[in-house]
């Protein structure tokens, strides 16, 4: 068996599920975090010359997963600055949007730069230590810690208890 | 307002889990996998092919149809010999990147060719040869091979940036028919990297056809 195909097979074997719940915390949407792993994966295994090892493939995917992410959350926000002057004002919200965003931490999330929130993924969810954030973004060390300090203030104003209690904390207060 | 990183944890383990397994199987990967690595090694060669092309077509492209562009040094641009003609005193003209002159001879006629060879800057010619070929040129390091009579040879002392002016002497065969052709060719080699040779030629002959001969 050649190695690529020997390292996709580990990787297929424990390490698929994993890889696509760090997709989804990162797009927050099911299929797109089902896309962005199989591109992840067909980008780490398709370069004749650059395939990963076996033993390494999996933190190179998912380095080329954030990555993909981050380009791809650049492109969407410029189609959303320019989707107003093509389809006019009238455009609706998508109902879909707002059954997603009923879960609180990924509404959270959605709040999020994507470089912040690809911080937040790979510093909280992964445990990786600042400079593997770093390296994977390709950024610096103090640029992580910026964008997590950053993000944090922001997923506390969401997910802190005195925010989530909100009205009816102050109306169990009032009476 | 602080969020504590333990409990952000475990919000994010919670919402992860919230992600269906994959749909996809690694055969339906390795299959695109096949496809895109295709793709790489089609355009990888294709890039290599074109390389190739150009590394060969364009040094023969600068050498011109009739040659006479010997490469010199890398980084060194081509070189090329100019040169003038006379015959029997009169000058010929020598478009730079047209066919040489053209003359109508008679059998038996004796020629005086005056060749005045221009090596350009840069350039040094270990041998030079001038003499009559018969539409046949091929030039090699030690001598031309088709080249009968040699009229001219310089093969001792290098030729340098310069004119070298050769006078030639010919006597027209007399056994030629008429509408054969002969040429003045010149050929050239050189030692510089890469080592070469070139030829070109000087001026052609036409045997005078309906002359009575």
């Amino acid at each position: 068996m050649e190695s690529w195909k020997q390292a996709l097979a580990e990787l297929a074997r424990d390490r698929f599920m994993p890889l696509k719940r760090q997709a989804f915390l990162l797009c927050g949407d099911d299929s797109q975090a089902e896309d962005l792993v199989q591109e992840a994966l067909v980008r780490a295994f398709a370069r004749p010359l650059r395939a990963p090892r076996p033993g390494a493939a999996e933190a190179y995917v998912r380095v080329i997963m954030v990555r993909l992410f981050i380009d791809g959350a650049r492109r969407r926000s410029r189609w959303n600055r320019a989707a107003p002057l093509l389809t006019g004002p009238q455009t609706a919200a998508d109902p879909a949007d707002q059954v997603a965003d009923r879960d609180v931490v990924l509404t959270a999330l959605n709040g999020l730069s994507p470089r912040q929130r690809a911080c937040v993924v790979l510093r909280y969810y992964e445990d990786l230590p600042v400079a593997q954030v770093a390296a994977a973004l390709g950024v610096a060390e103090g640029a992580v810690k910026r964008y997590l300090s950053e993000a944090m203030a922001r997923l506390a104003a969401r997910l802190s208890p005195a925010e989530s209690r909100g009205p009816g904390k102050d109306q169990a207060d009032a009476s | 307002m602080l969020l504590d990183e333990q409990e952000l944890r475990q919000h994010l383990t919670a919402a992860a889990g919230q992600a269906s397994a994959p749909r996809f199987t690694v055969d339906g990967l390795a299959a695109r996998i096949r496809r895109r690595r295709a793709r790489l090694i089609g355009l990888l060669s294709g890039s290599l092919l074109a390389v190739a092309v150009l590394a060969v077509t364009v040094p023969i492209g600068l050498r011109g149809g009739g040659g006479g562009v010997p490469l010199g040094r890398p980084g060194v641009a081509p070189f090329r010999l100019s040169y003038t003609v006379a015959v029997n005193g009169q000058s010929r003209v020598f478009p730079r990147n047209g066919p040489p002159p053209t003359l109508t001879v008679t059998p038996g006629e004796k020629l005086r060719i005056d060749v005045g060879v221009i090596v350009p800057p840069h350039a040094t010619l270990t041998g030079l040869w001038l003499g009559i070929t018969n539409s046949m040129l091929s030039p090699r390091r030690n001598g031309p091979a088709d080249m009968h009579p040699i009229l001219a040879a310089r093969t001792r002392a290098p030729l340098r940036h310069g004119v070298h002016r050769f006078t030639l002497h010919w006597a027209v065969p007399a056994r030629l028919l008429p509408g054969a052709t002969r040429q003045v060719s010149i050929e050239w080699a050189w030692s510089q990297f890469p080592p070469g040779d070139g030829e070109q030629i000087v001026a052609q002959f036409d045997v005078e056809g309906g002359a009575g001969t």
